[in-house]
């Protein structure tokens, strides 16, 4: 998808997350600073994903490290069919033991259509997700 | 810079936030503050917690209503075929007064057919009164010496098929209730002998207790089960269409429905050929049921 002057889109913020695409192939989300994501801005942020990817399936790396939480019904829409049209594949990465904590939620109450899993850095996430390019 | 009074009233919330859980009200929420907050991620976890427990407890009232609901149709409609089936069965028996002496070969192998059917519907009509009726939800729980109560159980078989018990360990007294566990080991054990193929049927039981449960064991010198087949023991009917005119599939159904029924598990571990072990659980504390009808109230 092209902006108003014609470039190519390679990143959108929403309410909740900055998300750009890499050269490299990969998505890469952060989770704003104190976010609280709902079943809505998971809609929104898939939706990102789904420009930026141009309807394709990729990669993503999700830095959750900020976030303040997120609710059932928007882990479970993260988890389903729809999101997994878009992900081949997640890394989540976690540092605050907030963070850890709603990884872990995720990974042991939602079960994925794609292969998810939690890192403590960037660089480890980045090299797992790179097997699925 | 957090208050005490202040860390005095968040620690009071998380308090009763526990407290609620544990009384089975999970619509609670906690107010979640600054992520710097150390407490924030104790507040955010027990509010996942909390939604997801509200929503699987939801979802399992919903599903003991559809399963009673089921069980009850059961219930009626086995009912009221076993009169209809009675009645043909009573009819079969004239016609085979009638026909005594019949040199028609045909007549008289439509005639046996006929009863063998009958006589197979009769018992699959008795196997769902008898399951849908097993339910101790009403029954109180009492303390059982549970090597008396298998002394009994294995009693009962010593005239046709005898049945060597064997104590591996020290068998304890527990509380349940007695007409669940008697038809739990009474179940098991018919099943080790029905199927026996030793000319000695052995039952070796064994117990293990932790913190909150008995583990019981009960093992046999029986053929064991054919591999693949253990995953599908405890289904209903499971055995109904075998060769044996004298089982139908129900008694492994009830044992599983009482274990879970009285918060335990059940499983069984057999190597073909070399018998049959269940192995099952009951909690120490006794039978905590929750009736339905409070945890709809909740909602």
């Amino acid at each position: 998808m092209l902006d108003s002057i014609g470039r190519e889109i390679k990143e959108i913020t929403t309410r909740t997350e900055r998300i750009k695409i890499e050269d490299s192939g990969i998505i890469d989300c952060v989770v704003l600073d104190n976010a609280v994501v709902s079943l809505e801005d998971a809609r929104e942020n898939i939706e990102a994903v789904r420009i930026l990817s141009q309807g394709g399936s990729r990669p993503v790396l999700v830095d959750i490290t900020r976030s303040r939480g997120i609710s059932r019904d928007a882990r479970a829409y993260l988890a389903g069919d729809e999101t997994a049209r878009y992900q081949s594949a997640c890394a989540l990465v976690v540092g605050s033991p907030l963070s850890q904590l709603i990884g872990n939620f995720f990974l042991g109450f939602n079960r994925t259509k794609f292969p998810i899993k939690l890192f403590h850095g960037q660089d480890e996430a980045r090299e797992w997700l790179h097997t699925f390019l | 810079m957090i208050s005490e009074e202040t860390l005095e009233g968040k620690h009071n919330a998380l308090v009763e936030m526990i407290a609620s859980m544990a009384s089975l009200n999970f619509n609670r929420r906690l107010q979640i503050g600054e992520v710097s907050d150390p407490l924030c991620a104790v507040a955010v976890g027990l509010n996942m917690l909390s939604e997801e427990l509200e929503v699987n407890m939801v979802k399992r009232t919903l599903l003991e209503e559809v399963n009673k609901n089921l069980e009850q149709f059961a219930y009626t409609v086995a009912h009221d075929i076993r009169s209809p089936l009675n009645t043909t069965l009573g009819l079969i028996t004239v016609l085979e007064a009638q026909l005594e002496g019949t040199q028609d070969e045909t007549v008289k192998e439509c005639l046996a057919m006929l009863r063998k059917t009958n006589e197979r519907s009769v018992k699959l009509v008795a196997g769902i009164l008898e399951y849908s009726k097993t339910n101790f939800h009403s029954l109180e729980p009492e303390d059982i010496d549970v090597a008396a109560l298998l002394h009994d159980v294995t009693e009962l078989h010593q005239v046709d098929n005898p049945v060597k018990l064997v104590t591996e360990t020290e068998i304890p007294h527990v509380r349940f209730n007695r007409t669940a566990l008697r038809q739990i080991f009474g179940n098991i054990i018919d099943n080790a002998v029905k199927h026996n193929d030793k000319p000695e049927c052995v039952i070796t039981v064994s117990c293990r207790a932790d913190e909150q449960c008995y583990e019981f064991s009960v093992k046999d010198n029986g053929p064991g089960i054919e591999p693949g087949r253990t995953g599908h023991i405890f289904r209903l009917f499971e055995n109904f269409r075998n060769e044996r005119e004298d089982s139908y599939g129900i008694g492994l159904s009830i044992v599983k429905k009482l274990v879970t029924q009285g918060n335990g598990s059940i499983r069984v571990e057999s190597e073909y050929g070399n018998g049959t072990a269940f192995i099952f659980t009951i909690p120490r504390e006794g039978i905590k049921v929750i009736p339905t009808s409070i945890l709809f109230s909740e909602y």
